[in-house]
């Protein structure tokens, strides 16, 4: 096939949204993004190539829109190539399998023949098909919960969900050379702007792995660990690359302008999450406004990044939405081109909110948790160096304008039992040690009890408790915290098992803690602090 | 004079008049419905099923009286008062976190059957729900909540403080017999406190607590559904056997509450219009049980005077000095303004205060004054119902219908039968796609349960409930 051919395809699927159903398999193949994995230089696809070869069973699960059908067809290809008389039963989607499911696996003679299956998760629950694919709920429940499965020679699970394609395969996505001939392919006949040339494709040379790298980071910080299917990827990657048009003033065709005010859920996240309209950028705004380029490629250009014009400056116009679009359209331009060049700043906002969440799950720092969880309920910033978890109990049963004034601990967890822990995404091969994009906080080796660590966690972490009811934004979160706490304790781990404790509110800044110890059961001292 | 007394004929009496038809709307709010909160109900209701504790005077001393737990200290002179101040609000923090316990009466946290009793301030509700869930249910609640208090051998310490406190003291009494048996919302009620609580026996008394509270929460909730399940029942000439959803079918908001989005608005607004419908239903069977009631006792015996038929009436359903003033107003009314008598002494906007009031308490209702009231799902009372009717790994679609099935409620879309959308659509005006919404209630509700480590969301957009003792 001809590069303008494959280009031509591509370009048609991409405006089609159908990619992994409209594509040859040459074109399908070079877009095709395989997922790395953490704990090894190997991808997904070459595991699961792997276990195919040696006669192993396995299920894909995931949400519609998560990439089983593209994975699946990618290494059936691939095994057939290594062994085109591999006799293997491929099921692109069980769910679309019209009829009794159930007679179709037994029809296929499943589990006893070797198979991949891909599957929606709601149907492998059901108890006829739990019959022909043992265990396969179970696993993956498991992997879901943070769970490890490594049982040798099971059928090999993989949670296609909790694999996030952000991380692994966004940035390749982005920079990938067939879709960037495809785009440009798209703007071969683009005389826009009167000869300043074409925002679009001048503006997809800016985009190398480093622009990339921040607009994933951006993503990440906006979702935490929210899912994004692989669906919703691709339908932002159209719509940052191939949506908007060149003309007017505020040309809302260049990627850049497009990851905030394209028209796809991603980009409705990244806008309200990161608010682009206040980023900070006060010494650069009044040179933007002017359309001094020369001054703004000095300052924040260089032979990497050429600043794209977009044909018009914000004080040659007269609309006043126009003016502040293109002032907005400026700013990020200029944003990206600053950071990704090195400069730490301007940082948009969502980056700032998202800091704990970031800090605490990248790192693993379970001690920056822990001291936001104990901060949360002395309302106040993380200047705390104690090292346990303080279990509080909140005994108010009716609903009231303000929260109880004094709460009950039951005592300190060491943080030597507690565990930051990952999901898993594969079950019964490489370990059982891949992680996934779930995080929870658990008592150490044990699932007696699970805190889910999710964005809205963090965000009531960094509230702290508020002392109206009014705010109830985060009751849920506050409940999920405190349920956690009856779950986790255990008397023969806690500190000063015979100590009781108080925190008292005396006003929005001023909260004490006093503590009583046991003696005998016979009497109480008051414990000195 | 003669004004005046016309007057206090013509002013709500709303005691009075559930007095009189008490025997079919036992839950109807009586004289002071902005009083009653959770903690009284759960702590008249448990006094009714294992009799009331040993320790429950001695509670109101640790909690009033300044210096009463000095002496569990070794120390003296100014630390003595100091420490003995603090323990004293370690005390109250367990055991009146609500503020209800004051020397005339006490309803403390329920948390040792010890030092549960019986509180007047509950306006009789807990004991009209009690005799409503009927003697099978009644006895095995009885059997359940004296499991559920029973030791469990297990320590913390605050169970070595509750040891400390109660090592003298003695068991509860014994309860009270009833042989009444169960209302329509009853039933059901009955059947999820014991399903509830026969799956938390067992447990240490940090579980307890929980439970406990979301005991307290159900027991007030259950008393709201109760001030309008019965009534809507009669307005629809419904059976005590018929399913709660074609008496009830109430949208409840499932969403945060003071969600600013589109869908949320809306979600709000049908919860508005859904909650007006009911208590204009349930109003209307109100007046529907005591003209039924007069007309009954009319049949009987057509040609009697009023002034009989008025006495014969009043004390046919009460007695002595209430009896004298029912006599009164009847007459006062006369035998063609029943329906105004009704409108005069027991006016729609009790009814509405009592549900709003007590609703709000238990997080069932929202918000407490200024706008429309709607039902919701607060965090408290989420939670508990989970912890009640829940189970380990049942997905949302199930519990939704379950809800839907026991209580009436509609959370979302699942399981929800062509009437009660109808009756929504009938509500809204076909303003609004009810079954949309219905959908995009039921998605809120479940990242609700996520939030609150409750369920989890599989990968294929699929919630479950997650298991646990709470």
């Amino acid at each position: 096939m001809s590069e303008i051919n494959s280009s031509a395809e591509l370009l048609e699927a991409l405006l089609g949204n159908q990619i992994s159903e409209s594509l040859s398999a040459e074109v399908r193949t070079s877009i095709y993004q395989t997922r790395s994995l953490l704990n090894s230089k190997s991808t997904l696809e070459e595991n699961l190539i792997g276990a195919l070869s040696n006669g192993r069973s396995m299920v894909i699960s995931g949400s519609a829109g998560g990439g089983k059908t593209m994975l699946i067809e990618y290494v059936v290809a691939e095994v057939k190539k290594l062994n085109p008389k591999i006799n293997l039963c491929v099921t692109k989607d069980l769910t679309a399998i019209p009829g009794d499911r159930a007679k179709y696996l037994k029809e296929s003679n499943i589990p006893n023949t070797q198979f991949i299956i891909a599957a929606n998760e709601g149907i492998l629950r059901t108890q006829e098909i739990r019959e022909y694919l043992p265990n396969v709920w179970e696993s993956l429940r498991s992997l879901q919960n943070g769970e490890k499965i490594n049982v040798v020679d099971g059928i090999i699970v993989v949670d296609i969900a909790g694999f996030d394609p952000v991380s692994t395969s966004l940035v390749g996505i982005l920079t990938n050379q067939e879709i960037k001939k495809a785009v440009l392919f798209s703007e071969k006949n683009c005389e826009h702007n009167h000869g300043f040339g074409c925002p679009r494709t001048e503006a997809l040379e800016l985009l190398d792995e480093k622009m990339a790298s921040l607009v994933v980071e951006l993503i990440k910080s906006a979702f935490g660990s929210g899912e994004v299917t692989y669906r919703e990827l691709w339908n932002f990657v159209i719509d940052v690359l191939l949506g908007g048009t060149c003309s007017g003033p505020v040309p809302s065709s260049v990627w850049f302008w497009r990851i905030f005010k394209g028209h796809n859920s991603i980009s409705t996240k990244l806008n309200s999450h990161h608010r682009p309209t206040i980023l900070p950028m006060p010494e650069i705004t009044p040179h933007l406004f002017r359309g001094d380029w020369q001054k703004i490629m000095s300052i924040a250009f260089s032979k990497d990044y050429k600043f794209v014009d977009p044909g018009a400056t914000p004080v040659g116009l007269s609309s006043a939405t126009e003016i502040s679009d293109l002032l907005l359209w400026l700013k990020i331009q200029t944003a990206f081109a600053i950071r990704a060049s090195g400069g730490t700043k301007p940082v948009f906002l969502g980056e700032r909110t998202g800091d704990l969440e970031r800090q605490v799950l990248r790192e693993k720092r379970l001690d920056l948790l822990i001291q936001s969880m104990n901060s949360y309920f002395w309302r106040e910033s993380r200047v705390s160096d104690k090292s346990s978890l303080s279990l509080w109990i909140d005994f108010a049963t009716q609903k009231r304008s303000k929260r109880s004034k004094s709460l009950i601990g039951l005592g300190n967890f060491p943080r030597r039992d507690l565990e930051i822990r990952r999901s898993f995404v594969v079950a019964n091969l490489l370990g059982g040690t891949e992680e996934g994009n779930r995080a929870y906080l658990k008592r150490k080796n044990s699932n007696s009890a699970s805190l889910e660590l999710t964005t809205h966690l963090f965000a009531a972490l960094i509230q702290g408790r508020p002392i109206s009811t009014e705010r109830r934004k985060y009751d849920d979160a506050d409940y999920a915290l405190r349920r956690f706490f009856l779950q986790v304790f255990d008397k023969d781990l806690i500190e000063d098992q015979d100590v009781i404790y108080l925190l008292t509110t005396h006003s929005v800044d001023s909260v004490s803690e006093t503590a009583f110890r046991i003696v005998g059961k016979s009497h109480l001292e008051r414990v000195k602090r | 004079m003669a004004k005046a007394k016309r007057d206090s004929l013509d002013s709500p009496n709303p005691s009075l008049f559930r007095e009189i038809v008490k025997s079919r709307l036992p839950l109807i709010p009586a004289k002071y419905p902005t009083k009653p909160t959770p903690i009284h109900i759960s702590n008249n209701f448990i006094s009714h099923a294992i009799g009331e504790g040993s320790l429950k005077s001695d509670l109101k001393n640790w909690i009033r009286e300044q210096g009463a737990l000095s002496n569990l200290f070794n120390t003296s002179g100014e630390n003595l008062q100091r420490d003995s101040d603090t323990l004293q609000e370690l005390i109250r923090t367990i055991f009146d976190s609500d503020g209800n316990v004051f020397q005339s009466m006490a309803s403390p946290y329920p948390i040792s059957e010890r030092v549960i009793g019986r509180d007047p301030s509950d306006d009789g509700y807990a004991i009209n729900l009690w005799h409503s869930i009927g003697v099978e249910n009644r006895d095995l609640i009885t059997d359940l909540l004296k499991a559920f208090y029973s030791e469990t051998g297990e320590s913390s310490s605050l169970k070595s403080l509750f040891d400390l406190l109660m090592k003298d003291s003695q068991d509860g009494s014994s309860r009270n017999e009833s042989s009444e048996s169960y209302t329509s919302v009853g039933k059901n009620v009955g059947e999820i406190i014991v399903n509830g609580l026969s799956k938390k026996l067992d447990q240490p008394l940090h579980i307890k607590l929980e439970v406990i509270r979301q005991l307290s929460t159900l027991l007030g909730v259950f008393v709201v559904l109760g001030m309008m399940f019965d009534a809507c029942a009669e307005e629809r000439n419904l059976n005590s056997e018929t399913e709660p959803h074609r008496i009830l079918g109430t949208f409840v908001y499932t969403g945060n509450i003071g969600g600013r989005s589109t869908i949320e608005q809306k979600l709000s607004m049908l919860a508005i219009m859904s909650l007006r419908d009911t208590i204009e239903r349930s109003y209307l069977g109100l007046n529907k049980v005591f003209l039924g009631m007069v007309s009954d006792l009319e049949k009987l015996s057509p040609s009697r005077d009023w002034d009989l038929f008025a006495r014969e009436f009043a004390t046919k359903y009460t007695s002595g000095q209430s009896a004298q003033e029912f006599i009164k107003i009847m007459n006062h009314f006369g035998k063609e303004k029943m329906f105004e008598l009704v409108e005069s002494i027991y006016p729609m906007t009790h009814l509405r205060s009592g549900i709003r009031s007590l609703g709000t308490k238990t997080g069932f209702v929202w918000p407490s004054r200024r706008e429309d009231p709607r039902l919701v799902l607060d965090s408290n009372f989420l939670t508990a119902l989970v912890s009640f009717l829940g189970e380990e790994d049942m997905p949302i679609e199930d519990f939704v219908k379950k809800v839907y099935d026991k209580l009436g409620l509609i959370l979302g879309y699942s399981g929800v039968g062509e009437e009660s959308i109808h009756q929504l659509e009938r509500i809204a005006g076909r303003r609004l796609e009810i079954r949309d919404l219905l959908l995009k209630s039921e998605r809120l509700l479940s990242s609700r349960l996520v939030s609150a480590g409750l369920a989890r969301q599989y990968s294929d957009g699929s919630t479950a409930l997650l298991g646990g003792n709470i």
